[in-house]
C-alpha cells in the first residue's frame, strides 16, 4: 500500500530526471571528477580478552588436513591481544601513465599489547585438550611507520 | 437464508469498488515502475560491433601490482617465542627502511594467478621486483636475546646494510598427492654487510661481520648467472607445508620433494653462496680478517622437516 501512495511521486521524479539534459562522460572526463576523496581511520581492536565478563577461555583456530591416514589439525589456541592503529589514510591517486592506484599511508602508530597465542599444536582431534604444545608467541610494544603502500591492477 | 448468506456483503458498495481498484493498481504496478525507470535511463546507447583488431586490444586487468614508497619503520616492539618449558627467545626494536626505484611504478611486486603445468592446479604467483639496478635497498636492525632458567641474556644486535632482492618470488598451489599447501620459492639476494654487534647496533667497534654476501643461481661451472636460485617449484620440485602422520602421531611438516622429471630436467637447480669478507673486530683483541668464502655450487635434492615436542 505505501508503494501505491509513493507512485505519483516516483513518476514525477522520473519525468523530471528524464527531462534534464544528461551527458555521457568519457573515461577522461570522468577521471577529472573530484570530490572529498580518501578515508582516514584509526582502530582499537581487542581479541579474546580473558579479563572481560563472559570471556571465552578456550578459543581455537584450526587447519585440517585429510588423506593418508587419520585427519590431523594444526591448532592455535587462544589467539588474543589488543592492537591500536592510528594514522592510516586510503586514497585514489593517478600514476604517470594515467592509470590509477590505491595509496595507503602506513600507520604512524601501531601498539601491540600481549598479542599472540597460548599454544600451537598438531593433533588428531581439534577439540581435545592440548598435550603437545610447541610453544607460544607474544608481541608487545609500539611501532611507528612512514611511507606509502601502493596497489594497482595490471 | 439468502439474506443470511449475503449479509456480510451488505456493507457499503464503495468498499468493494475500492478493493477492485486496488487490485487493478497492483497489477499495473510493475509496468508503471518500468516506465519510470525508462524515463530515468533515457534512450539506450547504440551497441557497436568490434573488429578483430580492436577486440584484441581489449586488456583484462587480471593481476595486482603493489609497491612501497618512502617506507621506514622503527619502535620498541618485541616478539617473544616461549617454549613449552618456559625458556624464551626474543627479537625486538626492529627498524627497517627501503629506498625506492628512481622510476616509480616501473618495478613493483606482482601477484597473478597463472595456469599450472598440464594436469595441475592453477598457481598463485608473487614475483619480486627485478631490481636490476639495485635501487630498492633494505636496511634492517634488531636486538635479540634469550631467557632460560630464570636468566635473561641480551645478546646485542643484528644489523643488515643494503639488503637487495633481485628478482625471484613465491608460488602457492594445491599439492599433487596430499592435503596441504604446495609452494615454490626462488631467491637472489645481495647483502652489503651482515653484522652481529654485542655492544648494540650503533657500536661497530665490536662485531662479527660478513660483507658482500651473494646468493643466487649458478651455471655448471659455479659462476653466478645473475638469476634467482629456484629452491622449490610447484611442478618440477614442489615444496609442501602441511600436517603429516608419522609413526608417533601427527606432525607439522615442511618439505621439498625430489625433482620431478615430468616437469623439468629431473635435476635440482644449483645455487651459489659467496661471502666477500668475514672479519671479527674487537677493541680488546684487535681485528681478525678471515678473508673470503665461497660455496661454488649446491643443490637441495630433498628436504623433510617434522616439528615435534
Amino acid at each position: 500500500m505505501p508503494m501505491l501512495r509513493l507512485l505519483p511521486v516516483l513518476l514525477c521524479v522520473s519525468a523530471a530526471a528524464g527531462a534534464a539534459n544528461l551527458k555521457p562522460l568519457d573515461d577522461e572526463a570522468l577521471g577529472q571528477v573530484s570530490a572529498r576523496d580518501g578515508v582516514s581511520f584509526a582502530a582499537h581492536i581487542v581479541i579474546n580478552n580473558p579479563e572481560l565478563v563472559g570471556a571465552v577461555t578456550d578459543s581455537r583456530l584450526s587447519l585440517g588436513f585429510g588423506g593418508d591416514g587419520p585427519n590431523r589439525y594444526v591448532v592455535i589456541k587462544n589467539l588474543r591481544g589488543v592492537v591500536d592503529i592510528g594514522g592510516v589514510h586510503i586514497d585514489m591517486e593517478k600514476k604517470p601513465d594515467g592509470g590509477e592506484y590505491v595509496a595507503v599511508s602506513m600507520p604512524t602508530y601501531v601498539k601491540f599489547s600481549s598479542l599472540g597465542f597460548e599454544s600451537l599444536s598438531v593433533q588428531s582431534d581439534p577439540l581435545a585438550p592440548v598435550t603437545s604444545s610447541m610453544g607460544s608467541v607474544n608481541v608487545n610494544g609500539t611501532m611507528n611507520m612512514q611511507g606509502q603502500f601502493r596497489i594497482w591492477a595490471h | 437464508m439468502t439474506d443470511h448468506l449475503h449479509s456480510p456483503c451488505a456493507r457499503p458498495r464503495g468498499m468493494a469498488a475500492r478493493s477492485a481498484l486496488r487490485k487493478r493498481w497492483r497489477a499495473a504496478l510493475p509496468l508503471l515502475l518500468a516506465l519510470a525507470a525508462a524515463f530515468v535511463a533515457g534512450p539506450a546507447p547504440a551497441m557497436q560491433p568490434l573488429a578483430d583488431g580492436e577486440l584484441s586490444a581489449v586488456r583484462g586487468r587480471d593481476g595486482v601490482s603493489f609497491d612501497l614508497n618512502g617506507f621506514a619503520m622503527s619502535g620498541d616492539v618485541r616478539v617473544t617465542y616461549i617454549a613449552p618449558n618456559g625458556a624464551s627467545i626474543y627479537r625486538g626494536n626492529l627498524s627497517a627502511s627501503r629506498s625506492d626505484s628512481s622510476d616509480p611504478f616501473s618495478d613493483p611486486y606482482r601477484i597473478d594467478i597463472v595456469p599450472g603445468a598440464p594436469g595441475m592446479a592453477d598457481v598463485m604467483q608473487l614475483m619480486f621486483p627485478a631490481n636490476s639496478l639495485g635501487e630498492q635497498r633494505w636496511q634492517f636492525a634488531y636486538d635479540w636475546g634469550v631467557q632460560a632458567n630464570g636468566v635473561l641474556r641480551d645478546n646485542g644486535a643484528v644489523v643488515m646494510d643494503d639488503f637487495i632482492y633481485r628478482g625471484g618470488g613465491l608460488q602457492f598451489s594445491t599439492p599433487q598427492y596430499t592435503d596441504g599447501i604446495a609452494w615454490g620459492a626462488a631467491l637472489r639476494v645481495d647483502i652489503g654487510q651482515l653484522a652481529y654487534r654485542p655492544m648494540g647496533r650503533a657500536d661497530a667497534s665490536e662485531q662479527m661481520a660478513f660483507k658482500n654476501i651473494q646468493l643466487g643461481a649458478v651455471d655448471a661451472n659455479g659462476n653466478f648467472t645473475g638469476g634467482p636460485w629456484q629452491l622449490a617449484h610447484v611442478a618440477s620440485q614442489p615444496g609442501i607445508l602441511n600436517a603429516y602422520n608419522d609413526a608417533d602421531g601427527p606432525r607439522l611438516h615442511l618439505a621439498i620433494d625430489w625433482p620431478d622429471a615430468r616437469h623439468g630436467d629431473g635435476a635440482a637447480p644449483a645455487g651459489g653462496l659467496a661471502i666477500g669478507n668475514l672479519s671479527f673486530s674487537s677493541t680488546a683483541g684487535g681485528n681478525v680478517d678471515l678473508g673470503s668464502s665461497r660455496i661454488g655450487s649446491m643443490q637441495i635434492q630433498y628436504l623433510d622437516i617434522k616439528f615435534r615436542r
